[in-house]
């Protein structure tokens, strides 16, 4: 109800309305930016970019799905966009840190802050459909109707990509030592 | 531990697991994002704004300026149209005191004539037939300004009859119009000289203190007029008055009659 009243503020170009509605959001678009991105300072610019799509053109909005499915089908979109102008998938600097990020080896059994960086490395190593639908689903916790919504796909694509991009990242997994959580 | 749950089920080939259990990996945004964005929000929205603005006003001030250049334009029409209406009938108002002035100078000559005729006859002054003279008045369009001859002999022929003096003309109470329109274009004397032609006296004197200016008339200055007038008294000649001198003339014109 709430949220319906910000959006129809939104819609006589409240900005302090956008601004507590944006406030709700704001935490997952730049998530989404960044593990479609792989960049933080590009998933800043992105967040910024949506945020002034959401403004400009709420009042577009009919709500014929849920405001966030929208918001969010903003920001993947935008994403896509970016990496078009881009024209390469990530920045190269990015890249190598990534790739550079060294794992403790000598403990037996990786503690959780360790194993969270090593899935997050492995998540932004896969390719961006299935780094999406991972970050989307697993990250976020998406339903699979919403991340068909944000995807513009079928839920059944959703649920075959979601296998495959799961299946891409054990194999990223077992490459980083990993085997049930523990390094093999 | 949701990681380790979710590597379980990754690596027991679980597919419809519960979504969600990598939520420990969202990261955290820059603090001062929330910021950064609303304010690049807030730029845009002024420059949006400025520019509909602009446009709106822009839009308002081509259409007004359209519009006073429409309105220019047809008060300048207008008063060009009345501008040459105005010159039009300046021209022909010139044309026509042109046409006007020609004519009365022609019948000014005529009338001349015919008083400097009756003059030489003076004593048949009340006797003389003068024939009734047309005084006419032009046609000012059909006039052509540089032609004066041709109107002059045109305005003989046609048009309306303005003024027609009759037989009874008296020189002596001629007017004074007539008076001073013949002195300024011909030779018109106040006084007559009446004297024998054996005296040549009088000649001399003429010649020495006045200007001859035709074969009978001579000019003479107002106050050597008084000279002439002791001179004549003197010699016993006559000097007729022809017509008054007003005050502010300075020349007088003399005619001698030798007899």
């Amino acid at each position: 109800m709430e949220e319906t009243l910000l959006i129809q503020q939104c819609k006589e170009n409240d900005i302090d309305a956008f601004e507590s509605l944006f406030k709700q959001y704001e935490n997952k678009i730049y998530n989404i930016a960044y593990y479609i991105l792989k960049n933080e300072h590009d998933a800043m610019d992105v967040t910024q970019e949506v945020a002034l799509k959401i403004y400009r053109s709420i009042s577009n909005f009919k709500g014929d799905s849920k405001l966030s499915t929208w918001i969010y089908r903003i920001t993947y979109n935008t994403c896509l966009d970016y990496i078009k102008k881009r024209k390469e998938d990530l920045s190269l600097d990015e890249y190598i840190a990534i790739e550079g990020e060294t794992i403790d080896n000598t403990e037996d059994t990786y503690e959780s802050n360790e194993l969270r960086n090593i899935i997050k490395n492995c998540i932004l190593k896969l390719n961006e459909d299935f780094r999406t639908i991972i970050v989307l689903r697993d990250v976020h916790g998406f339903s699979y109707q919403e991340i068909a919504g944000i995807l513009n796909i079928e839920v059944g694509t959703v649920k075959s990509r979601l296998n495959r991009a799961r299946e891409a990242l054990k194999k990223e997994l077992i490459k980083n030592g990993i085997v049930r959580g523990q390094k093999a | 531990m949701k990681e380790q749950n979710y590597i379980s089920n990754l690596f027991n080939d679980e597919k419809d697991f519960e979504g969600g259990l990598l939520r420990s990996l969202e990261i955290t945004p820059p603090q001062n994002m929330h910021e950064i964005v609303m304010n690049k929000v807030r730029t845009s929205e002024r420059r949006y704004r400025n520019k509909l603005l602009f446009r709106r006003y822009v839009s308002a001030a081509a259409a007004a300026f359209i519009f006073a250049i429409g309105i220019g334009t047809y008060f300048n029409r207008s008063i060009n149209k009345e501008s040459e209406v105005k010159i039009v009938s300046e021209i022909n108002n010139q044309k026509e005191k042109v046409n006007i002035e020609n004519i009365i100078s022609e019948n000014e000559k005529v009338d001349e004539k015919v008083e400097v005729t009756v003059k030489d006859n003076k004593t048949n002054v009340t006797k003389t037939n003068r024939q009734t003279k047309p005084v006419l008045k032009k046609n000012v369009k059909d006039s052509n300004v540089n032609n004066k001859e041709n109107n002059a002999k045109e305005s003989q022929k046609e048009d309306v009859l303005v003024v027609a003096s009759s037989d009874k003309y008296d020189f002596k109470a001629n007017d004074n119009n007539l008076q001073t329109s013949l002195k300024s274009t011909t030779l018109v004397y106040n006084y007559e000289i009446i004297c024998s032609k054996e005296n040549t006296q009088i000649v001399e004197y003429l010649l020495s203190n006045a200007v001859k200016v035709s074969e009978e008339i001579y000019s003479i200055n107002k106050d050597k007029f008084e000279e002439l007038k002791a001179f004549l008294s003197n010699n016993g000649i006559e000097l007729k008055t022809v017509n008054e001198v007003s005050n502010d003339v300075n020349e007088i014109n003399i005619k001698l009659v030798l007899k």
